[in-house]
């Protein structure tokens, strides 16, 4: 097996999604736990379900090679989906519900995120495979598969997140 | 979660000390997804198996510092601003629920029905343990 090295190149696009999710959930955070209020982790729970669907359909027409490059998928799911959604919070929010005797309280939102997030990535997985079928006797014409060079399918290799 | 946001809520939302704020919350974040990125990709490669172990060491690991993050913000040992750049940021960027989720189904779509509860459940369970101990060394260190 070829030791490969992390290029710069792909850690800069992981860092620059990693930046910009992170915003994106911290803002977010802070516009529901005003409007909605703090007694429930309300915040973490549906920002974790959006990126769960998000980061599956991603993912889904990653796979099929449509519209999302290796990079964009690098930018988009371990980069900014990875860092949107969170699962530290998560634990601590449980924790916090738990140690203050909340227990039901705490199995429920326990419950409702991880059922909650495999519905995301079941219906994105969905959702991905019927925009890959509507595509598919179309590939060809994409301009995107037909404009890439073949120096851009060596850098797209190159930065090609880890599988297997 | 529930970290106090000092100061944002006297002052208007996008002036000087919240924008600070929020670019250093950000680059935390980054600096975690990239240390996911890094670290997911070596234990994945040197497990050697499909099962995501990547993952689980990650979310369980930063489930302990952000447990430890917690009780040294009790303590006043940390900042609740710097409870905010480690935890919501860093933390944060760090662990990860969306590729948990995605691991999981795909364990069960792949036939691995019972894999993919023990990694949804090693998660959740070994996750809140790791919070437990992260408070626990918190509080005594």
């Amino acid at each position: 097996m070829r030791k490969k090295h992390f290029n710069i190149l792909g850690l800069v696009i992981v860092f620059c999604g990693g930046f910009l999710g992170t915003v994106a959930r911290y803002l977010l955070s802070h516009a529901i736990q005003a409007s909605l209020g703090n007694n429930w982790p309300y915040d973490i729970l549906l920002i974790n379900i959006t990126g769960a669907f998000a980061l599956s359909l991603i993912s889904t027409l990653a796979d099929a090679s449509l519209y999302i490059s290796p990079a964009r998928r690098l930018f988009l799911n371990v980069g900014f989906m990875g860092a949107y959604t969170t699962f530290s919070s998560l634990a601590l929010g449980d924790f916090t519900l738990l140690s203050g005797e909340k227990a039901m309280l705490a199995l429920l939102y326990l419950l409702c995120s991880i059922i909650g997030g495999i519905i995301a990535v079941v219906l994105g997985q969905i959702l991905g495979l019927r925009i890959v079928q509507r595509h598919t006797p179309a590939t060809a014409a994409l301009p995107e598969l037909e404009d890439i060079t073949h120096n851009e399918i060596l850098e797209e290799e190159r930065l090609s997140p880890p599988s297997s | 979660m529930y970290v106090e946001i000092s100061g944002v809520g006297k002052t208007g939302c996008m002036d000087g000390p919240f924008l600070v704020q929020l670019v250093s919350i950000g680059c935390a974040g980054a600096l975690g997804a990239v240390a996911r990125y890094m670290l997911g990709y070596m234990i994945t490669r040197r497990a050697g198996s499909t099962f995501p172990f990547g993952t689980l060491v990650i979310n369980v690991s930063g489930s302990f510092f952000i447990g430890l993050v917690f009780a040294l913000t009790a303590r006043h040992v940390v900042s609740p601003a710097i409870q905010l750049i480690l935890a919501t940021g860093f933390l944060g960027g760090y662990t990860t629920f969306s590729t948990m989720s995605w691991e999981g189904v795909q364990l069960a779509r792949g036939g691995r029905m019972w894999a993919s509860v023990l990694y949804l459940g090693e998660n959740v369970v070994l996750g809140i343990l790791a919070v437990a101990l992260g408070i626990a060394a918190g509080w005594w260190f």
